[in-house]
């Protein structure tokens, strides 16, 4: 009975206690997340332009998006672009972690070096390769040309399918070692013997791939894809800085559109509704990435796992 | 039969080694051209062939980009932003990791998904909002805004990777001082907070990073010169007909010696904590 109370008074105090301890990341995030998300929802449903006071206007936002062309363009360059990027650093990751999971001399070097691009603030990377695409003086064009592969420039950023082309590999080629690294954590947890009875048993590497090595890093390779979809739906600036949308337009992703909505055509009202119009799959893609993430309570590692 | 066997193994250890030095050079060559780049002289980076190792080794893209723009302004911009963010991010990221990974109370699986929720909301849907709140409370152009608006990525992050940190403290340690006479914030302070230091450090470099190169936020508040952060420096580069790529790659290089330092000395411990936490991009 005592000890019952006692317990309770204990439970109590605890609770308040973890109450005060929450309380400033609660009231930081009320304040600077919650508070303007609630105010970009509601004005995404005005008139709001940057310098004056917003009169409702119902639905003419939404009215206006889904019937201009601009916008339903740069959803679907958004939807080919992530598709793309995502399931080639998959693939690629994949493989990146299984060579970075074979053995040789400097493995551990090798690791280290391979997750260099990632670390690169993006600003860098991006700019980088934007060097690397120029027409005048840029790396890819001397390359092609001392191999004898072109005889004259390519004007790789000029043109909407190799612009396209362009921006997928700056994505891929900084998002890769995020992959491969993630994947092979999970790859050195695989037993060797579990490879070795296969191999005696006959299987060779193909079947040995698809039936140990590939369901083991499933649920790891898929988490790593689904946060990746979140990040790469909302990439600005790797595409503002790359092309800046263009050439006319044709990269233009929904992020873009909605900056030059916002911060060139001071539309605010508008560029919220398109903040809105993303918002029920990102919700949905963060649900489910929570939801897998916590499934785990005891989670060791944390996060992806 | 003996002598075909190992012509095969030769044959695969070759390929081995080849595929492992074309992945090096796919990941590593974008960096040796920038590194290049900022050594050449301007009429050979933009020699119509371009040259692969530089013929005339040169520091006056360097000199320029301190000399003749902001970018040292930038940097210590960058920094002063980027610290202050990381120091404020563990002050109230560490007892909200402490309540959630140690503590009994009812909401305890919703504030730690409701941590992981507000992690994965991305920029491109808050800058705007958050944009029009600093305009309204006149903080535009000031390095604060940029200090307000970042913990928004950087908390939910830390206290992510923070809590699995702090439940591996073990609990009889704490349970000893408690008995001892200790209150619990107090066991918090002396037992728990230096037994987890290495997650912290590594939390703090982690927010750092985060940061350090952050552009679309400071892209929209930031307009002042002196206020702006070493990428809308890099950024303001980029305009007319020819870029002046020496620079910008050397404002590159320089900005990615902070992060290649961390990782260099704290690689153990951050490989440990990449996979601990979906990082962001």
């Amino acid at each position: 009975m005592r000890a019952a109370k006692k317990r309770r008074t204990m439970l109590q105090s605890e609770s308040r206690l973890a109450f005060f301890l929450l309380l400033p990341v609660m009231v930081y995030l009320v304040a600077l997340l919650v508070y303007p998300l609630g105010w970009g929802a509601y004005h995404s449903f005005t008139d709001k332009v940057i310098g004056a006071p917003a009169t409702l206007n119902g639905l003419a936002n939404y009215k206006f998006l889904l019937k201009n062309q601009a916008f339903m363009t740069s959803v679907k360059t958004t939807v080919l672009y992530t598709v793309v990027v995502i399931v080639l650093k998959t693939v690629l990751g994949v493989a990146l972690a299984m060579i970075l999971n074979m053995s040789f001399r400097g493995r551990s070097l090798v690791r280290a070096l391979v997750l260099i691009p990632w670390t690169l603030p993006n600003l860098v990377a991006v700019l980088n390769w934007k060097w690397i695409f120029a027409n005048q003086g840029g790396a890819l064009n001397g390359l092609l040309r001392a191999f004898g592969l072109i005889d004259k420039n390519v004007l790789w950023l000029s043109t909407a399918a190799s612009a396209f082309v362009c921006i997928v590999v700056v994505n891929v080629w900084r998002g890769v070692p995020f992959f491969g690294i993630t994947i092979l954590s999970k790859l050195q947890t695989i037993p060797s013997d579990l490879y070795e009875s296969a191999s005696i048993d006959g299987a060779n590497a193909v079947q040995r791939f698809f039936h140990i090595t590939l369901p083991s890093i499933k649920d790891i390779a898929l988490l790593s894809a689904l946060v990746s979809t979140i990040w790469t739906i909302n990439d600005f600036e790797s595409i503002w800085l790359l092309t800046g949308g263009g050439p006319n337009g044709k990269t233009a992703v929904v992020t873009v559109f909605s900056y030059t909505t916002a911060m060139q055509s001071l539309q605010i009202g508008r560029a919220l509704a398109v903040s809105v119009l993303v918002m029920p799959v990102l919700i949905l893609l963060i649900s489910v990435v929570t939801k897998l993430s916590s499934k785990d309570e005891t989670r060791s590692g944390g996060g992806t796992e | 039969m003996n002598r075909r066997i190992s012509k095969r193994k030769l044959i695969s250890s070759l390929l081995k080694y080849l595929i492992i030095t074309g992945t090096l050079l796919i990941a590593l060559f974008p960096i040796y051209w920038m590194m290049i780049t900022s050594f050449k002289p301007i009429n050979e980076v933009y020699s119509r062939v371009p040259t692969f190792f530089p013929q005339n080794f040169t520091t006056e893209n360097y000199s320029a980009l301190f000399n003749e723009t902001t970018y040292l302004q930038g940097l210590m911009n960058s920094l002063v932003i980027a610290l202050t963010v990381s120091l404020f991010t563990i002050c109230i990221a560490v007892p909200a990791a402490y309540a959630i990974a140690r503590l009994r109370f009812r909401a305890k699986t919703i504030a730690s998904r409701s941590v992981l929720f507000t992690y994965l909301i991305p920029a491109a849907v808050l800058y705007i909002p958050l944009f029009v709140l600093m305009t309204r409370v006149g903080l535009t152009n000031t390095r604060l805004s940029l200090m307000l608006i970042y913990p928004t990525f950087t908390v939910p992050y830390a206290t992510w990777i923070l809590i699995p940190n702090l439940r591996s403290i073990p609990f009889e340690l704490e349970e000893a001082a408690l008995v001892d006479g200790t209150s619990r914030v107090g066991a918090l302070i002396r037992i728990v907070v230096p037994l987890s230091m290495p997650g912290i450090v590594t939390t703090f470099i982690f927010s750092f990073t985060q940061c350090w190169g952050e552009f679309l936020y400071a892209l929209v508040n930031i307009s002042e010169k002196t206020m702006r952060t070493f990428p809308l420096v890099i950024n303001a580069l980029i305009w007319g007909d020819l870029y002046p790529w020496g620079q910008i790659m050397a404002g590159g290089i320089i900005a990615c010696v902070p992060i290649l330092l961390i990782y260099m000395f704290a690689s153990n411990l951050l490989v440990g904590g990449l996979t601990a936490g979906g990082v962001k991009q």
